[in-house]
């Protein structure tokens, strides 16, 4: 403690200089995933859900354009489905996930549009 | 040295399935042998095939639900001899440098509220020491690097560093701030160890840690999580809403 308030001058301490983590809100999420109901694992699901969600997921990555945010690891493993079936996006760390997003598009407007393409074909095509 | 001191703790498969790591217990110590796909280190084999070759077996017979015992049992028995064999490796290094090791005096271990215990317990546990070191291949044979017990570690665990958080600063200023030791941690979340289920005044979150192995893409995350904050975004678009950072102050110390 003395040694930080050294290095700030104060008497406080500063959370400025020992970041370790962060906390977000939590979705209570449904047991099935959605990477679960692309992959057939979920059971029948109706095609009005899934409709719903490919909607929900562009609607979000919409928006975060408009800001000038990029999602980047776009995948189905990073969209959870909660208790009132809406869709949330999570994990916005970078990084890429083929066959979602190639090495060539990551982290870019076009890697998002081309993996929200391709989750809403598997997703509208799966069981 | 009598053989009995040296005791087989097992095998944590928790990092993630590229990696795990080997403990044993000597004279008192504790030491956590990596076992790791990376690329290899100067001076070793280029081919790590006798180590890659321990982790695809182990990630073989863990490749189950659970719910035959047989194949549970399997991944017991082997996972059991792994560590023996790693064990009989690494036993003469350990012999050889235990002593030059302080003994560190357990404190009285502090009382979890979980059965993970806060982030700050987590990171930094306050038992006693555990040596690091990794296993690699020379001319084939298994070994252990040279020296990794004398090397430091900069990076383990450390918080963002002033330069990793320039441009952020003022935005952090308008998010509820926690020390690490509030942060109760309840669930492992997915591969891997970055996100936990956690518990901060009785309210649940989901908590990410900046600690070594995952550094990287949780600090990318902050300044985006911050920006989506600020974005005022549609109420229809649906990001879990950022709530906070934590924060260790002892890192600075002295």
């Amino acid at each position: 403690m003395d040694g930080l308030a050294n290095l700030f001058g104060l008497g406080l301490i500063t959370y400025k200089k020992g970041v370790i983590g962060f906390v977000l809100e939590k979705i209570p999420a449904k047991s099935t995933a959605l990477v679960q109901v692309i992959q057939g694992r979920a059971g029948e699901v109706p095609s009005s859900l899934k409709e719903k969600w490919a909607a929900q997921i562009e609607h979000t990555v919409a928006e975060l354009h408009k800001n000038d945010i990029i999602w980047g690891d776009a995948k189905p493993e990073n969209v959870i489905i909660d208790e009132n079936d809406d869709a949330w996006l999570i994990d916005f760390g970078g990084g890429f996930t083929p066959p979602w997003v190639e090495l060539e598009n990551q982290e870019s407007r076009e890697g998002d549009l081309l993996a929200l393409a391709r989750i809403r074909e598997k997703l509208l095509s799966s069981p | 040295m009598a053989s009995e001191e040296f005791v087989v703790l097992g095998i944590d498969q928790s990092i993630d399935e590229y990696a795990c790591t080997s403990s044993y217990k000597y004279n008192g110590r504790e030491f956590s042998i990596l076992l790791c796909d990376d690329p290899s280190r100067p001076g070793y084999d280029e081919k790590n095939d006798v180590v890659e070759g321990y982790l695809e077996k182990i990630y073989d017979v863990s490749a189950h639900d659970g719910a035959n015992v047989e194949d549970s049992f399997r991944q017991h028995e082997y996972l059991q001899q792994a560590a023996r064999e790693i064990g009989e490796i690494v036993l003469p290094l350990l012999r050889e440098i235990a002593p030059s090791l302080p003994i560190a005096e357990a404190p009285p271990p502090e009382p979890k509220l979980s059965e993970m215990g806060t982030v700050e317990q987590f990171l930094y546990p306050n038992d006693q020491e555990s040596v690091k070191l990794q296993l690699v291949a020379l001319n084939g044979r298994l070994t252990l690097v040279e020296g990794h017990h004398l090397a430091s570690i900069p990076d383990k665990d450390k918080p963002m560093t002033p330069e990793e958080m320039k441009g952020i600063e003022a935005d952090l200023d308008t998010i509820p701030k926690f020390e690490a030791s509030e942060v109760l941690l309840t669930t492992l979340y997915r591969g891997g160890m970055s996100a936990f289920g956690a518990s901060i005044r009785g309210e649940e979150y989901v908590c990410k840690i900046i600690s070594n192995f995952f550094r990287d893409p949780v600090i990318a995350e902050l300044p985006t999580l911050l920006k989506i904050r600020k974005a005022n975004l549609d109420p229809e678009a649906r990001i879990p809403e950022l709530r906070g950072v934590y924060f260790h102050h002892q890192q600075f110390q002295a």
